[in-house]
């Protein structure tokens, strides 16, 4: 019954979760955007802000080859007019970089922190309407300390400046973009046998103490040659317990091997009839019990 | 005075120094979703220990007006506000909760036999698929984790993941963590059975070597050692637990042992019910995640169940003496109840096959692996 009622749950739960798929958008507010703060050092600017997918903060240095870097800022943009711009991919969000240069002149914009990888690709619009956003053709290069540097060459009036006009003045909007899905999908790979590697570590380290503290504790068991006594061994048993004859001993440990092997079998082949042990059990618990009567046969002993 | 005066005054008075006419409907939903918790623990006992203080903490939060989880105008937080910031935002409870832990556990079946260290592991499959499938649904990297570590059910490890990451998503996390635990002996059997052949049911295991109090008493350095190196953003949870561990197998701080066991225990727990309780505000609670998280919560605990047991199965194939895969599904570290369920299925089986102790190695491991599934995630966001 209460399988049953499992089992309706989990059909009835997807149907429930799929229906509820579509108004994700309701709470889907982008509640980690990010919000930089900058700051100047020497002709470049950093940015200051803690990305999404992240709790600390990183830093973005901002960089103007054969120009002149005169403003960076974060970049508003309405995602309902970017349908094809999924925020989750733009972990920093979107930057406007404004740089001044000779009218219609080239000049290399660099982005770069420790926070970007080599798949770290830089994004923005590509057409001189705004319109189109998409790779801008950044080169990625790795620099030491972990940092990777973003670099897009943007003419003056070409198609990555903003204002789309040759007039001395640059306007670059990118945004560092790094695939959400690969990176989830990446990383649960990694941390799901990152955890089997630390309870496989555990496991070896409780494997070879454990082997260390039995062999210790067998030690200490052992008699020292010191602590021999010269004649017999003083057993602590009590005197009047009868000892116990060797086939005794042997029927016993057969016995109970039989029944140990009789629950193999039955955990191999399905039950077997208890009421019915074999002859060597049934002879070992005969001799056993045989062995004990005297004991307890005060009459006898009188 | 006029009659009119006072019709205004009392008018006044109404409006804005008591809470009958800004009672919301949400907010009545919300004293109705108290009771009905407060029902789960008192008549059905589920979970009472928590689910009573987290029940009145609902209950509270939910009248109009109230000052318990604001901030005063001076801006010093009010009464469960105050728990809150310093033991739940501040990450105290969570731990404090780990140290009574680790001074009520036994790790002794653990050590006797560490194998079943990677059931523990494999038991952590829901947690990943989870965070996974949630993310389908809009929720951010943080979210997810913190929606995915429910099915290691481990309620201070989720607490503390959630206080971490999401903080916002804390009452309906915990909650769906702890009644899913207190649901563990209906979610698990029909997997159990499910999963597993009559046969397979029957496997009876060897009697857990002995193990010296030396040994118990080690344990917890090399593990702590062995976890914090390779995880270190676990170590406030790993630390406290081992620590108090530590304290109860070294016997000679008995009355601190027993403090963290029982009087501490007692204490953060009330704060801790409250605390979490009190952030289930009609506002903040009633929309469409905390469903989606009570929806998904179930389906991580499924999937935690079957990874254990799955584990379990691939494990028989590579081992000589097999192991029963019915205490596979005690690697969530729900301590002891799936221990228990493995348990009281193995008897259905065979009434005089004991797996209770076999099922407390996977048990325990699961606390360990949930905590170290925790600690992935924090460093992921670090």
């Amino acid at each position: 019954m209460r399988f049953k009622q499992l089992c309706m749950g989990f059909m009835v739960m997807p149907v429930l979760l799929l229906a509820c798929a579509g108004a994700w958008a309701a709470f889907g507010e982008d509640i980690e955007k990010p919000k930089p703060e900058f700051s100047q050092q020497d002709d470049d600017r950093i940015a200051r802000l803690i990305p999404r997918g992240k709790s600390t903060a990183i830093q973005i240095r901002f960089h103007v080859e054969g120009g002149a870097l005169t403003a960076v800022s974060d970049k508003q943009y309405a995602a309902e007019n970017h349908p094809k711009v999924d925020s989750k991919n733009f972990r920093s969000d979107f930057f406007s970089i404004q740089a001044s240069a000779a009218t219609g002149a080239e000049v290399a914009v660099s982005v770069s922190s420790a926070y970007f990888t080599s798949a770290t690709d830089l994004w923005g619009p590509v057409s001189i309407d705004s319109l189109t956003w998409g790779p801008t053709g950044a080169t990625n290069t790795a620099l030491a300390d972990r940092v990777n540097r973003l670099t897009v060459k943007v003419r003056d009036g070409g198609p990555l400046d903003a204002d789309g006009t040759a007039n001395g003045r640059i306007e670059v909007i990118v945004g560092p973009r790094d695939s959400f899905w690969g990176y989830a999908l990446g990383t649960l790979l990694i941390r799901f046998f990152g955890v089997f590697i630390v309870l496989g570590v555990l496991l070896l380290g409780m494997l070879v103490s454990g082997k260390i503290f039995q062999a210790l504790e067998a030690h200490a068991l052992q008699p020292s040659a010191e602590t021999l006594p010269t004649a017999a061994p003083a057993v602590a048993q009590p005197a009047s317990t009868p000892a116990v004859a060797p086939k005794t001993v042997a029927a016993i440990a057969l016995a109970l091997y039989l029944n140990d092997a009789e629950t193999r079998l039955e955990a191999s082949t399905g039950p077997v009839d208890h009421n019915a042990p074999s002859a060597w059990a049934l002879f070992g618990r005969g001799k056993l019990m045989g062995d004990r009567m005297p004991v307890f046969d005060r009459i006898q002993k009188k | 005075m006029s009659w009119d005066y006072v019709f205004e005054l009392i008018k006044s008075i109404l409006i804005t120094q008591t809470g009958i006419p800004s009672l919301s409907i949400k907010e009545v939903v919300m004293l109705l979703v108290a009771l009905f918790f407060l029902y789960l623990a008192v008549a059905k006992g589920y979970e009472p220990l928590l689910l009573v203080p987290i029940g009145f903490g609902i209950f509270l939060v939910n009248f109009p007006l109230v000052p318990l989880m604001g901030f005063t105008e001076q801006g010093a937080p009010e009464l469960i506000r105050a728990f809150f910031k310093y033991g739940v935002e501040w990450e105290i409870i969570p731990c404090v909760i780990f140290l009574g832990l680790g001074a009520m556990t036994d790790f002794g079946p653990l050590i006797a036999n560490p194998k079943t260290l990677i059931i523990g592991a494999g038991a952590q499959l829901g947690v990943f698929i989870t965070y996974i499938g949630v993310l389908f649904f809009g929720f951010t990297l943080k979210e997810a984790a913190s929606v995915g570590i429910i099915g290691g059910a481990d309620g201070p490890t989720t607490i503390y993941l959630t206080a971490k990451l999401a903080p916002h998503l804390l009452g309906a996390n915990a909650l769906a963590a702890y009644s899913y635990m207190a649901m563990v002996p209906l979610i698990q059997p029909p997997i159990m059975r499910l999963m597993t052949t009559k046969s397979q049911r029957l496997i009876r295991m060897r009697q857990l070597r002995p193990v010296s109090a030396r040994e118990k008493l080690l344990f917890p350095l090399i593990a702590a050692v062995l976890i914090i190196l390779l995880v270190p953003a676990v170590a406030p949870l790993m630390g406290m637990f081992m620590f108090g561990n530590f304290m109860r197998e070294s016997l000679v701080v008995k009355r601190l042992s027993d403090t963290a066991q029982n009087a501490l225990m007692n204490i953060v727990t009330i704060f801790l019910g409250l605390s979490v309780g009190a952030t289930m505000q009609a506002e903040v609670f009633l929309n469409w995640k905390p469903l989606l998280i009570f929806g998904f919560g179930l389906a991580d605990f499924v999937v935690c169940t079957f990874g254990g047991i799955l584990t379990v199965h691939i494990m028989n194939l590579f081992l000589k003496e097999k192991i029963n895969p019915l205490i596979g599904s005690a690697g969530i570290s729900a301590v002891p109840m799936s221990a228990r369920v493995s348990q009281v299925e193995g008897m259905r089986a065979d009434p005089n096959n004991w797996l209770l102790m076999h099922a407390m190695g996977p048990n325990l491991a699961g606390v360990i692996g949930s905590a170290a599934a925790a600690g992935m995630f924090i460093a992921m966001f670090q």
